[in-house]
């Protein structure tokens, strides 16, 4: 602290968000601010200025006031889980976390939805709605841990999303606090409210627009009867495959998950995957569901598809417990990687479905170039990859060559007309890959939408779109003006 | 101006009528430079596709000429396997359709004016229809979108793969927006297995027996293409009892299954379903087209209820797995009492030009607005 001399712009934040939320609520001492200087991924690090925890929508519309007022940028948290370096703090910045705002405020069965606080912890949601016949659909694999607001900052999706869809498709309506504080409801308890469609654009503005303080989501009803088949093959191709022949079958599985050798390898060493056989090259894991009859007729299609692409045997799991089993070791895959390897870097690259084959032996590939083991767990249904590149971050110079590996990656999803995200975001991680999917007047577009919402550039700044600080030289960009006059466009591309 | 566009377009793509000329670009490019030459000129564009929608208000008002994205009808990329489409943005709704049956798939949309509207125009309007219960809204299936800025400049967002989190979603807030922001040129949509066999059933009671039959119907292991209810003037119309009515269209291999289904909960609830031949979805969309046509959105558990005063005098039609859906009124009814008395529960009615937005909504809509088309340019009747 600047006791000496004149206070600078934070320690007057400080008092004042003291006085606002008690002493208990506010962070500043170093060594209470580490647990906060990164997200789910931990190759970036950088301590926020403050850390503060609000409990409600005014306390957090008081908090982006006073930010505002001075100039501070800040950066929302949920449970920072992210794995793109969404929630990292910049230099200097109030990081806002919802970690205190964890009321589920109502549910309303004979409409179908439930209104939650941003730190609602995503499968609280199922529990509490569980009993009455709902669910909450999108179920990322942290969702034991990630909260609600983050999923809708990073549109997340998970393991059901292929019939069901991601985030966006499952939100209503919020409560936003606008980078000045102001407090605004989008959406509602209807979708598709007249005017443009706020709450559709700000899904997946990674705390770049300001910050959802409630949030109204759609609930399913459980499907009568489901059912989880785990075929294993001897080569991932073959199981990318099959996933391409469901599809083209007219089969919309819930969800369809693909784990190749080494990911299996993974979760047997880490105990989570005691009910997958020994020795498959790949699994694939593919959860029917709907009414009992059609549950029936696609499991025998399903399996038909299997085997006729060689599978080596076809498991079925139609209770509960048993299904939890199967899917156990999918969820725990990634934490199963530290079994393997120091350190993993998570990709997240989406390729059309049917070029699933030709891109794994890619990045095969690739990996053996870099000279790097590549271990791939994905949702294959979506086409979304995760292919998990593991090395050790203490030996000097790994964690730059995974970086372009990385990006090699990325680009092929692009040449085959991907995407460079399908749920983990941009963040600060990708943002330098941006340019290899938009132009700059595509860029240039979207910089439109943050000179309305955020024209200080204070939610979030440096995340999503790339700057020349952090791209260098070669990545030619749009600027947004920090003053926030007008937008600059930088046509140097 | 016929001096200036003509070097674009050339003179075939020009018309005059009604007093405007009316350019029909055949390529993106051609589109992209007319806009510009508008932009240089300040010359505000009526944006129209197929002209289905024409009648609904008048919204040629106040524009210098008018953009037909008529010869924008290219295929651009059918990927089969992937279960992706992309088309220009003139292509029509209703020939859309009947290329993918060829497929076995199919656009998870069945819009009001299906038989003449163009791609774009549904996407701009964001108008589904009652296949929503089981797909969602327009806004769910489109995965990428390219548009022409106020400033002639061509743009996109999204992409051509089924998840995509790159980048702001703009494709949410072109969808409905009314050509106001960005001239859609092209658009990237998911698509579904074609939903066969099909059987509709309409099941008609008093006020209270489709109360119940709703609840048990959402709740029960059914999923229906679509599940609508009907306001007694509505079914009279169609020839039917002058009583409350809830249509379900259900498909797919379990099709028995979810008849017997049905017939057990419409049973314990006193009414018995019968199955309706041909497209009755398609007719009950005529019935409500324009004149008098509005939106509304009401919380589903609550439409029968708020609805009651004036079931016996209007067409209605609610989507029940939603809360939107469609009345029709006409000269004598207040329509500004309606507009208060759903926006009191959370609903609204909208009229395609006077959604009611609260200040600072309206506010940040504006601003919106004026930043993508700042010399409002675009649709200036749509705004
Ligand atoms: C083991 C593991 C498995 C994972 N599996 C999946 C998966 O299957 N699918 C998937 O999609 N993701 C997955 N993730 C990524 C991550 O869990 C999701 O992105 C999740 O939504 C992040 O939630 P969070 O609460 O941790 O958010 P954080 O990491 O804290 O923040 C994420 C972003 O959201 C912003 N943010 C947070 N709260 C708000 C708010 N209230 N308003 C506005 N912005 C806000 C932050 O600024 C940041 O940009 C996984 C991560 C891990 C570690």
């Amino acid at each position: 602290m600047n006791l000496i001399g004149k206070q600078t712009p934070l320690d007057r934040l400080f008092a004042q968000f003291q006085q606002l939320l008690g002493k208990e609520r506010v962070v500043r001492a170093p060594s209470d601010l580490l647990p906060y200087e990164c997200d789910g991924l931990t190759s970036y690090k950088q301590k926020p200025g403050l850390v503060v925890l609000p409990r409600s929508t005014a306390e957090v519309s008081h908090i982006l006031r006073l930010c505002y007022q001075e100039g501070v940028p800040f950066v929302p948290r949920g449970a920072g889980t992210g794995l793109s370096g969404g929630a990292l703090p910049v230099e200097g910045c109030v990081l806002v976390v919802t970690s205190l705002m964890r009321q589920i405020l109502s549910i309303d069965y004979e409409n179908q939805r439930v209104v939650v606080q941003p730190g609602v912890v995503n499968n609280w949601v199922t529990q509490a709605v569980s009993g009455a016949g709902f669910y909450y659909a999108p179920d990322p694999s942290s969702q034991s841990v990630c909260t609600i607001g983050g999923n809708v900052a990073e549109n997340s999706g998970g393991v059901h999303c292929l019939k069901y869809g991601v985030t966006t498709n499952h939100v209503l309506g919020m409560k936003w606090v606008l980078p000045d504080g102001a407090v605004v409801e989008v959406g509602g308890i209807i979708p598709e409210m007249p005017g443009y469609d706020l709450c559709g654009l700000l899904v997946g503005s990674e705390g770049t627009l300001g910050i959802a303080t409630e949030i109204t989501l759609r609930l399913l009803k459980s499907p009568e009867a489901v059912r989880v088949l785990l075929a294993a093959f001897h080569r991932v191709e073959a199981a990318g495959a099959t996933v391409s022949d469901i599809i083209g079958a007219g089969i919309i599985p819930a969800g369809m998950e693909i784990m190749d050798r080494l990911s299996l390898e993974a979760v047997k060493q880490a105990g989570a995957g005691s009910c997958y056989p020994e020795g498959a090259g790949a699994i694939l894991l593919i959860e029917v569901d709907g009414m009992t009859p059609e549950v029936e007729v696609y499991s025998e299609a399903v399996t038909q598809l299997c085997f006729k692409n060689g599978a080596k045997q076809v498991q079925v799991a139609t209770t509960p417990e048993e299904r939890l089993q199967l899917w156990k070791g999918r969820k725990a895959a990634f934490a199963a990687m530290g079994k393997l390897s120091p350190n993993y870097y998570v990709q997240d690259g989406v390729i059309p479905r049917t070029q699933l084959p030709y891109v794994l032996a890619e990045i095969e590939r690739l990996g053996a170039e870099y000279g790097f083991k590549v271990a791939n767990v994905f949702h294959a249904g979506d086409g979304n990859l995760h292919p998990l590149i593991l090395y050790d971050q203490s030996i000097p110079g790994q964690l730059e060559q995974v970086e372009h590996l990385g990006g090699e990656i990325l680009k092929l999803c692009v040449q085959v007309g991907g995407s460079i995200s399908g749920e983990h975001g941009i963040g600060a991680d990708k943002r330098c890959y941006m340019p290899t999917m938009f132009s700059a007047a595509d860029l240039e577009t979207m910089q439109w939408v943050r000179q309305v919402f955020d024209p200080r550039n204070l939610a979030n700044p440096t995340k999503i779109f790339p700057t020349p600080r952090t791209c260098g030289e070669s990545a030619k960009f749009v600027l947004s003006n920090p003053q926030g006059k007008e937008n600059l466009a930088a046509e140097v591309w | 101006m016929n001096d200036l566009l003509t070097p674009i377009v050339g003179e075939a793509n020009i018309q005059s009528r009604e007093g405007k000329f009316w350019v029909t670009p055949p390529t993106q490019a051609q589109m992209a430079a007319v806009v510009k030459l508008c932009h240089d000129r300040a010359w505000k564009i009526a944006i129209v596709g197929q002209g289905s929608k024409l009648h609904w208000r008048n919204p040629l008002a106040g524009a210098d000429l008018v953009l037909s994205t008529a010869k924008l009808d290219r295929l651009v990329d059918h990927s089969q396997g992937d279960l992706t489409i992309t088309v220009e943005a003139g292509y029509r709704f209703a020939a859309l359709q009947s290329f993918l049956t060829q497929y076995q798939q199919c656009l998870g949309i069945d819009p009001p004016y299906r038989e003449q509207c163009s791609i774009g125009g549904v996407v701009a309007t964001g108008e589904s229809g009652s296949w929503r219960h089981r797909y969602n809204s327009v806004r769910d299936q489109i995965l990428g979108i390219k548009f022409i800025r106020s400033d002639g400049e061509i743009v996109k967002a999204g992409g051509r793969v089924v998840k995509n989190v790159a980048g702001y979603d703009l494709m949410k807030l072109l969808t409905g927006s009314y050509g106001t922001l960005g001239l859609i040129t092209e658009v990237t949509f998911r698509l579904y297995p074609l939903p066969t066999p099909r059987v509709f059933y309409l099941c008609q009671g008093s006020a209270e027996a489709m109360q119940k039959l709703r609840s048990l119907l959402l709740r029960s292991a059914i999923t229906p293409l679509s599940l609508d209810l009907y306001s007694p003037y509505l079914l009279q119309q169609l020839g039917y009892q002058p009583q409350w009515g809830i249509g379900i269209e259900l498909a797919g291999v379990a099709i028995e299954f979810a008849s017997n289904l049905l017939r057990d909960i419409a049973q314990n609830c006193g009414v018995t379903p019968q199955v309706v031949e041909g497209d009755f979805n398609r007719s009950v969309a005529h019935l409500l087209e324009t004149p008098g046509r509005c939106k509304v959105g009401v919380p589903s558990a609550q439409a029968l209820e708020i609805f009651a005063p004036i079931a016996d005098r209007y067409p209605l039609q609610i989507h029940l797995g939603s809360g939107l859906g469609v009345l029709k009124g006409d000269d004598t009814w207040d329509r500004q009492y309606w507009q208060q008395e759903l926006a009191k529960g959370g609903g609204f009615l909208s009229t395609y030009n006077s959604p009611m937005l609260s200040p600072p909504l309206q506010d940040l809509m504006t601003k919106i607005k004026q930043q993508f088309d700042p010399l409002h340019l675009f649709n200036p009747a749509g705004c």
